[in-house]
């Protein structure tokens, strides 16, 4: 079909059609159905995945249900005869206190930010929440278990603080910045020219929802707390579930500072287990029909986080902004900017206090030989095989996911439509996915790659299961920056005969690469902090150098919880801590400034 | 006047998005080593049917085409291989896009893609395409800096360079000059008129001084229909169409 076109004898510019014969893989349509198929397989292996985690909890989880009795296991408080029902009240109450405190904290700083602070305080605040958003919650419930649970033990009859308000506070700090970054976006919509979603827009332009406001004679605090936040409540409402969705699948907060009582947490002080907390508990050393009956429980769990996801795709369809007249009156609306700058203030404060305390408190722990000293079954613990183990994990986690969750990107923003069935169905499968709790992970992990595949509780077993995880984080990443890429360019690539797969290859990625190292750095600070998933597939205690992906081996995370778990660790708890928020840190930071570039010179 | 051979030729054509047509039953014969310009209010077609002669409508879903378009004698929309169709015939677009890369390699881009590989040939073939577009005294010195460190005129002088580096037949341009001013339009004017010596130039302009100064034929569009298609000259001075000459007038558009 080639060389229909007459080349002319004569005349300059036909000298290039001589060399053009040589073969050339991105333009040949070989290529392109090869490649074309290769990005369909990845696209489709999120959809996978999302099914085989349903199909193996079901399976895994069914026959011992059955055994137990559906109403025994789900209505029975009983967990000697395996029902459930404290544990998911639990778990629901727990939900609730941690979006109390979340809840509040989050979207008065998203109001803050979106409304009233400007210049550096704007962008201050914006890095405070982007590095609270990173920190572990290992970290998180290290800091609650030495600080928040010692001071509230005053007011506890027993001296023991730990107990849902301990849990609520830590929760709710854990899951206020992504409260406050999801409701950012819904009020900057309103605020800022350009209407919706017009998150890099002038504040007040006259075609926003606050621009509106004001031109009608309404005071700042007025037309926010008035009208802004009113329109903003389905965003605000997506907001508050995805966040109390990441507190009912937290573990090792509510693990650490629960307590361990199968109890219902109807007073401050009484130690309870959640749906998460009992599985981690419980699962390294239960028998056949205890395996059987917690696989089922994360199921329950998985069941009632998409369900909660669910929900916004089903209420959040908001068409009509009425004004709320009581927030709108000008005394209320006074006091309810004072109260954003205030919490503002906590926000900044908690975690000030959180890496202040584990830095200085760090720091007079701290050697040599607790980071790099060789490990002795009797001596002093240290880090260097997980620091060795941490450098593995990451590795080959990435090495998993990237690829697969680029060209699953590709796929999704290159070779098919968002309004087109296929789209859909992935893109659900991916928000289930990054939805799904970690220790759910850990149970799918240890059912399918530490069992069925036969990888036993090994760093490799380990790698998949969190490769799984942050799958959904790189693909997203990836997809939002290769769609960015301006289609002007792209059809300039075409218009010299380029074919689709080499404007991806020469053009698109090239052009995406910024965007997609920010989604790596980010699934790589998520994969540090991860502890939970990793706990029953990769091992759970602190040993010798790893001698390849087949031993087993924890991370800082998981080496952290090991040492806090160890009594008379206490100090080098510290140390570890320290290391972990520093490497962490690292991760959060470069993230921001990819995103600083990004943002500065975006095309 | 010696009759000149047909580069294009377009027989009964009719584009749709979805339900809506475009163009309606279009027919004209584009002959070669020419400017043809393509006039006519906003939304009349003419820069959809400018994408018809190298397929870059094929990128929009919702878009069918019946008719016939032939180059060269060949149907275009026929079993033909759609990336050398579009080496064969540039295109250069209303908004300066340049690569966000060297100048270099916005140049090298186009034979890359082609198969060029060996250095002193790519080379050879920058310095002559940027040569043609006039701007190679301006930025020999600085081919590794960034296209985009250009001005708006350059930076679509390297567009056109860009598409002769491919060495086209047929060189589409898309309101090329819309988004310059006066002294780089005048410089992109000036070029095409050296450029037709070799190519066969079809442009799509708003600018009807534009069409007038630089243009052998004219063809006139209003909502999808070619209502008027000659001489620039006749095109201008004694319109047939009474729209036609209603527009070049100033009477709406």
């Amino acid at each position: 079909m080639g060389g229909f076109f007459r080349v002319r004898a004569s005349g300059s510019n036909s000298v290039l059609c001589e060399r053009v014969g040589s073969f050339s893989f991105l333009q040949s349509w070989v290529g392109g159905v090869v490649f074309r198929v290769v990005f369909l397989v990845c696209a489709l292996f999120a959809g996978v995945a999302v099914v085989s985690i349903f199909v193996f909890l079901v399976v895994g989880g069914g026959q011992a249900v059955g055994e137990i009795g559906v109403l025994q296991f789900l209505f029975s408080s009983e967990w000697g005869s395996y029902g459930i029902f404290n544990f998911v009240l639990a778990s629901v109450i727990s939900a609730v206190g941690a979006l109390v405190v979340g809840g509040v904290l989050g979207v008065f700083v998203a109001v803050y930010i979106c409304c009233f602070a400007s210049g550096r305080v704007r962008a201050i605040l914006n890095v405070c929440v982007n590095v609270l958003a990173c920190m572990p919650s290992i970290v998180l419930a290290f800091f609650g278990v030495r600080v928040v649970v010692s001071a509230l033990g005053v007011f506890s009859v027993t001296g023991d603080g730990s107990g849902i308000v301990a849990v609520s506070i830590m929760l709710g700090i854990m899951i206020a910045p992504t409260v406050a970054v999801l409701s950012k976006i819904a009020i900057a919509g309103k605020m800022n020219a350009g209407g919706s979603g017009g998150v890099g827009g002038a504040r007040g332009g006259s075609d926003s929802t606050y621009g509106t406001a004001r031109a009608l004679g309404l005071s700042s605090e007025q037309a926010v707390f008035g009208v802004v936040l009113p329109a903003s409540k389905s965003g605000i409402f997506t907001a508050l579930t995805l966040g109390a969705g990441r507190a009912v699948g937290e573990t090792i907060i509510v693990l650490l500072l629960g307590g361990g009582n199968t109890n219902i947490p109807y007073a401050p002080f009484i130690p309870f287990r959640t749906l998460s907390s009992n599985i981690a508990l419980e699962m390294s050393y239960a028998s056949a029909l205890q395996q059987g009956a917690l696989i089922a429980s994360g199921l329950v769990l998985l069941i009632i986080v998409v369900a909660l996801a669910a929900s916004i795709w089903l209420f959040s369809t908001q068409k009509t902004i009425s004004p709320n007249h009581i927030l709108g009156r000008a005394s209320i609306a006074k006091i309810c900017k004072r109260l954003s700058q205030t919490i503002s203030l906590v926000l900044v404060t908690a975690l000030t206090a959180i890496v202040g305390y584990i830095f200085l408190q760090g720091a007079s722990h701290i050697s040599i030989n607790l980071i790099f000293g060789s490990f002795q079954f009797s001596g002093a613990p240290t880090l260097l095989s997980s620091l060795v183990t941490t450098l593995m994990f990451v590795g080959l986690t990435l090495l998993l996911v990237v690829p697969i969750g680029v060209m699953a990107a590709i796929y999704l923003s290159e070779y098919s439509r968002p309004d087109s069935p296929f789209y859909k169905l992935i893109d659900g499968c991916l928000s289930v996915l990054s939805s799904i709790p970690s220790v759910v992970f850990g149970l799918f992990g240890l059912v399918f790659f530490v069992g069925f595949l036969g990888f036993g509780v090994s760093i490799l077993a380990g790698c998949f299961t969190v490769a799984l995880m942050v799958l959904p984080i790189v693909v997203k990443a990836s997809g939002d920056s290769i769609s960015n890429v301006s289609a002007e360019v792209k059809s300039a690539a075409y218009a010299l005969g380029c074919s689709k797969l080499g404007v991806i290859v020469k053009v698109v990625l090239p052009l995406a690469l910024v965007g997609i190292l920010a989604g790596i750095v980010l699934a790589i600070s998520r994969k540090l902090s991860e502890s939970a998933a990793l706990l029953f597939t990769m091992g759970a205690s602190l040993g010798s150098l790893p001698t390849g992906y087949s031993s087993s081996g924890t991370t800082l995370s998981v080496a952290l919880f090991a040492l806090m778990r160890e009594g008379g660790s206490a100090g080098y708890a510290y140390g570890a801590a320290l290391v972990l928020v520093s490497v962490v840190l690292v991760f959060c930071l470069a993230y921001e400034l990819l995103q600083y570039r990004l943002n500065r010179f975006a095309i | 006047m010696e009759t000149k051979n047909i580069s294009i030729k377009v027989d009964n054509l009719d584009l749709f998005y979805g339900e809506h047509q475009a163009l309606k039953s279009v027919t004209m014969d584009i002959a070669e080593k020419e400017i043809t310009a393509f006039i006519g209010p906003s939304g009349c077609g003419k820069s959809t049917f400018l994408r018809c002669f190298n397929r870059m409508n094929d990128l929009i879903e919702s878009c069918k085409i019946t008719g016939l378009i032939e180059i060269d004698g060949v149907d275009i929309y026929g079993k033909i291989d759609v990336n050398k169709l579009r080496k064969e015939v540039g295109m250069v677009f209303q908004k300066p896009n340049v690569f966000p890369m060297s100048i270099y390699d916005n140049i090298a881009f186009g034979p890359r893609t082609h198969g060029v590989k060996k250095r002193d040939y790519l080379e050879h073939i920058i310095e002559d395409s940027l040569t043609k577009a006039g701007l190679w005294e301006e930025v020999k010195d600085t081919l590794n800096k960034s296209a985009l460190m250009l001005s708006g005129g350059q930076q679509q002088r390297l567009c056109i360079a860009r598409a002769l580096a491919v060495s086209p037949k047929i060189l589409l341009m898309d309101e090329p000059t819309s988004a310059l001013d006066p002294i780089s339009t005048g410089k992109i004017e000036e070029l095409c008129d050296k450029l037709k010596e070799q190519y066969t130039i079809v442009i799509v302009t708003h600018n009807m001084q534009q069409a007038m100064r630089i243009s052998d034929k004219t063809a006139f569009f209003l909502l999808g229909e070619m209502l008027e298609f000659g001489e620039t000259s006749q095109v201008f001075s004694q319109p047939k169409n009474k729209k036609c000459e209603n527009y070049i007038t100033g009477r709406f558009g």
